[in-house]
């Protein structure tokens, strides 16, 4: 980021104060090394801090802050009384590895501190179609393609496409030319699409997707989870192809869950009309009405329709984990994914008690395990990535 | 006094330290990473460590440059990690070398001169500026309270500002910060 010839130099700063990525820029880092710049910086800095003070003073909730820190606190603090824990974990090792629940997962992004990794956070990678990967988050970038979209991610942690309206309709069929995003465990991130198709992409999902959508239908490819708000359009269909679905819609909002390694893929049907079809399966389509799941076992010969309450299947998109009287194994399974732990069954009796909960995804893992062992029916310790569970 | 009375105090110490500068400690690290939860995310470490080093510490001694420094150093570790991951070598200056040690001058006389001169705006503006800064109320929230147009309140937080920025330059960011959710 250049230096403008007439801008002042508390222009420059607080050009460099508005995006967090600014605060880093070498020839700004070089510039504050003089010290009355440094001086004037401090300044500023604290003018917004004041505002920001103003503006927020209140919205703040110390007891509460005090409550999770300690809630953080207790779970470091029985890494100490671990030496027994360490011992049953091996010995359940030994005894059985079908005891433990694991899966392959893939490399997780940041390394450094094992804290901030047990959290949910938004970040995707984003593959175009040159196999050039682009990392995102809350940074701001953008990008244009050569067909004219215009590719922008915010530091609301959204990645948006915008077709080019000045572009000649295109009458030929071109190539069409796909991107890829890829969200890491613990993870979620927001998509629109060229047609204005909004998309909330769970963590370990795979999202294929053209830059422009061809003039015949708009089609889709996940391998994970996500949330979608179709815009309507005419004689448009959207599609979204998936292990186990093909899912054809109109203008309408619908969950996907379509994770490979797991057997049962569902789609959650939330208002508008969806048909869904079973690739393997010969012919038959079936048409869902809001509040309706269409639920696959891979291994089963045909699906099933089912009433669902969608908050249920829905919750993520809001930031929450919600379970009804859901199997532990199931909710662990899902906490797993989001924050990448491996979980140990002291014994399997456990794995079939029933927990009902909300839970916030973006919380510490500490503060969601220590509402798990808040309920009274298991005792729950974390080690590290590890998380071991007892009956009570 | 036994061991537990001493490991007490530490506790009830280490207490009094977090409700006295959490809040001060999340402006701080706001001011570098502009997102409220993070920088909570970012204080709640900053006290996991202090708690962890608690048997170094003097609370005796004040603690709030330390406080600071850590803050500081945790916001900029958090927004190196943000970068997008740029192929040229290595990083001269290292930006804690920039930012660190920490500097805090204190806000009670500013908030105070803020507050003047947010008192000296004609009535309407006034009323429209306390309304958007201080209840962090949307334009069109704002609008249905006064009974004015949307446009209007634009026009009044417009001004509003533009006086401000005349003595606090920093209050042009004021308009970019999603964390006032007041768009």
């Amino acid at each position: 980021m250049g230096r403008q010839g007439e801008e002042t130099d508390i222009d420059y700063i607080l050009s460099h104060l508005q995006d967090p990525a600014g605060l880093l820029d070498p020839e700004f880092l070089v510039w504050l090394q003089v010290p009355v710049h440094r001086k004037l910086f401090e300044e500023i800095r604290n003018q917004q801090e004041a505002f920001m003070r103003f503006s927020m003073e209140d919205s703040i909730d110390v007891d509460r802050e005090y409550e999770r820190l300690q809630a953080k606190i207790r779970f470091s603090h029985r890494r100490s009384g671990w030496r027994w824990m360490v011992a049953a974990a091996c010995v359940v090792v030994v005894f059985g590895v079908s005891l433990v629940f694991r899966y392959t997962r893939p490399v997780s992004m940041v390394e450094e501190k094992p804290l901030a990794l047990l959290e949910g956070r938004k970040t995707a990678e984003l593959i175009l179609a040159s196999g050039e990967r682009i990392h995102l988050e809350k940074n701001r970038v953008e990008l244009r393609e050569s067909n004219g979209t215009l590719i922008v991610n915010d530091s609301s942690c959204s990645l948006a496409y915008h077709r080019d309206a000045s572009a000649v309709g295109q009458t030929e069929e071109k190539a069409i030319v796909y991107h890829t995003l890829v969200i890491p465990a613990g993870a979620d991130y927001t998509l629109t699409l060229a047609d204005g198709t909004n998309v909330r992409l769970n963590c370990e999902t795979k999202f294929r997707f053209p830059v422009e959508f061809s003039g015949k239908e708009r089609k889709v490819f996940l391998d994970g989870e996500a949330y979608f708000e179709v815009k309507k359009a005419g004689e448009w269909p959207f599609i979204v192809e998936t292990e186990g679905m093909q899912v054809k819609v109109n203008g309408t909002c619908f969950n996907v869950k379509s994770y490979w390694y797991e057997d049962i893929v569902h789609t959650t049907l939330v208002s508008g009309a969806v048909e869904v079809a079973n690739p393997k399966a010969m012919g038959e389509s079936v048409r869902l009405t809001p509040s309706q799941q269409y639920y696959l076992n891979k291994h089963a010969d045909r699906a099933e329709v089912r009433n669902v309450d969608v908050t249920l299947y829905t919750g993520w998109t809001e930031g929450m984990f919600v379970f009804k009287k859901q199997r532990l194994e199931d909710v662990m399974n899902t906490l797993s994914r989001w924050y990448t732990v491996d979980v140990f069954y002291a014994n399997e009796s456990v794995k079939d008690l029933r927990i009902s909960a909300h839970l916030g995804r973006y919380e510490h893992i500490d503060s969601v395990l220590e509402l798990l062992c808040a309920m009274d029916k298991v005792n729950v310790k974390r080690k590290g990535k590890t998380v071991i569970i007892d009956r009570k | 006094m036994g061991r537990e009375t001493e490991a007490c105090d530490v506790k009830i110490l280490f207490e009094n330290s977090f409700r006295e500068f959490f809040k001060s400690l999340c402006f701080h690290a706001m001011s570098f990473v502009k997102d409220e939860e993070v920088a909570k995310d970012v204080v709640h470490d900053v006290f996991l460590t202090v708690w962890i080093r608690r048997d170094e510490i003097d609370f005796a001694q004040p603690i709030l440059p330390y406080l600071l420094s850590l803050t500081r150093h945790r916001a900029i570790n958090y927004l190196e990690h943000l970068k997008v991951k740029v192929r040229h070598a290595e990083q001269k200056p290292e930006a804690e070398e920039v930012y660190l040690p920490a500097d805090d001058a204190g806000h009670e006389e500013l908030i105070l001169k803020i507050k003047a001169r947010i008192g000296t705006l004609p009535d309407r503006c006034r009323e429209v500026m306390f309304l958007y800064l201080i209840e962090c109320k949307k334009y069109k929230e704002i609008a249905e309270i006064l009974g004015i147009s949307v446009n209007t309140v634009k026009t009044h937080i417009s001004a509003g500002l533009k006086n401000l920025r005349e003595e606090f330059p920093a209050s042009l960011l004021l308009l970019c910060f999603p964390y006032l959710k007041n768009y």
